[in-house]
């Protein structure tokens, strides 16, 4: 019998949750981490990094282990030129777009998903998650010498 | 909303005591037997929010044909909403159909009148967009549309009610229903944020009601 009320309790409850919570994880960031032969974080000087459609540089005459470059929503590939250490690299990156609505007053938003790399001139790149969170967990890990 | 959980608790506690009670001895009016007549009718609260609710508007229509105490049923529906969202607008527009059967609990009344469980399986045809302003990081704002077109899905029902014989033909009654298991086949890339007849799909649950008239069309052959 306890079961059963329970049960309808739940059912109550459930039928009461008006709307879903107004937490957005999504973001337009994709993040790249370097990594050396022996898998250790690898610190780059970087002279500059270009993005396709955007006329500003990013990480001008920067050191960092891992960057974070934007995406945009009006394509489905962007392109990265990583100048550092008297190379140039290049990596394009395709995704989905994806649509949710949360709820009437938290509105619409866009999951950037199944994230893959099209084309590079790196060696050795690995995706270790293919979706774009606030959360900055690592996209892409790339293995330089 | 507190309105829907009261009468889903008393819809609940109903059917709970129906089916606690113990079994009768069998009884002629307990089996399958002949129709004696179709009920038609719609669904008056659709019809009041049509014309109270400028988000939505909407229409139903409800049958059933009676074979002893147990009552195929039939409904279809018109649904159209156009929702203000915080950052756009979402619209859906589609039309759902389920089929299922009513089991009636007051055996003996002569004028027929029913208290019922029933069950239904709902099916819906929609399409749905949504346009919205978003600001993704390093490119300004961008004006975002996605659609949903030629969506299906499915859900299940629990329904309880009533219906009530007023005037000659003339019934009224009400449909409580439990919607739950909803699935969609449609845009991968758009979540359906509402399907036309069970509601949003992020509650696994959903309470409706319906507040029915209907008229009565007596089968020839039947008393």
């Amino acid at each position: 019998m306890r079961v059963i009320w329970f049960l309808i309790l739940w059912i109550l409850v459930a039928a009461c949750l008006d709307e879903q919570d107004c937490l957005i994880t999504s973001t337009n960031l994709v993040k790249f981490s370097f990594k050396n032969s022996k898998n250790a974080a690898r610190e780059i000087m970087f002279d500059e990094i270009t993005v396709s459609g955007l006329a500003n540089k990013y990480y001008v005459a920067a050191k960092a282990t891992s960057v974070q470059l934007p995406v945009t929503p009006a394509e489905s590939e962007v392109t990265f030129i990583l100048s550092f250490e008297n190379r140039v690299e290049t990596l394009t990156v395709g995704y989905d777009i994806a649509t949710e609505i949360i709820s009437k007053d938290c509105g619409a938003f866009t999951n950037y998903i199944n994230l893959g790399v099209n084309t590079t001139s790196f060696d050795s790149l690995r995706v270790v998650n293919n979706s774009l969170t606030i959360n900055a967990a690592v996209n892409v890990e790339i293995l330089v010498d | 909303m507190w309105r829907y959980s009261w009468i889903s608790s008393v819809l609940v506690c109903l059917a709970l005591s129906a089916f606690a009670q113990k079994e009768k001895a069998a009884d002629s009016t307990r089996g399958f037997q002949r129709p004696t007549g179709i009920r038609l009718g719609t669904d008056l609260i659709s019809l009041g929010k049509t014309f109270a609710n400028s988000s939505f508007s909407g229409w139903e229509g409800n049958a059933d044909v009676d074979f002893g105490r147990y009552y195929a049923a039939l409904d279809y529906g018109l649904w159209k909403r156009d929702l203000p969202i915080t950052n756009g607008t979402y619209q859906n527009d589609g039309r759902y159909l389920r089929v299922g059967m009513d089991i009636n609990f007051l055996l003996k009344d002569p004028d027929k009148n029913m208290f019922f469980i029933g069950f239904r399986y709902a099916r819906s045809n929609f399409n749905e967009q949504v346009e919205y302003q978003t600001s993704p990081i390093e490119f300004g704002d961008f004006q975002m549309e996605s659609s949903n077109l030629g969506a299906k899905a499915g859900w299940v029902e629990l329904t309880s009610g009533l219906r009530v014989k007023i005037w000659n033909q003339f019934w009224l009654g009400f449909t409580g229903r439990m919607k739950f298991l909803p699935h969609v086949n449609g845009n991968p890339l758009f979540e359906t944020y509402e399907i036309p007849g069970f509601g949003q799909t992020f509650k696994g649950i959903y309470w409706g009601f319906n507040y029915q008239a209907f008229w009565r069309i007596p089968f020839k052959n039947s008393k």
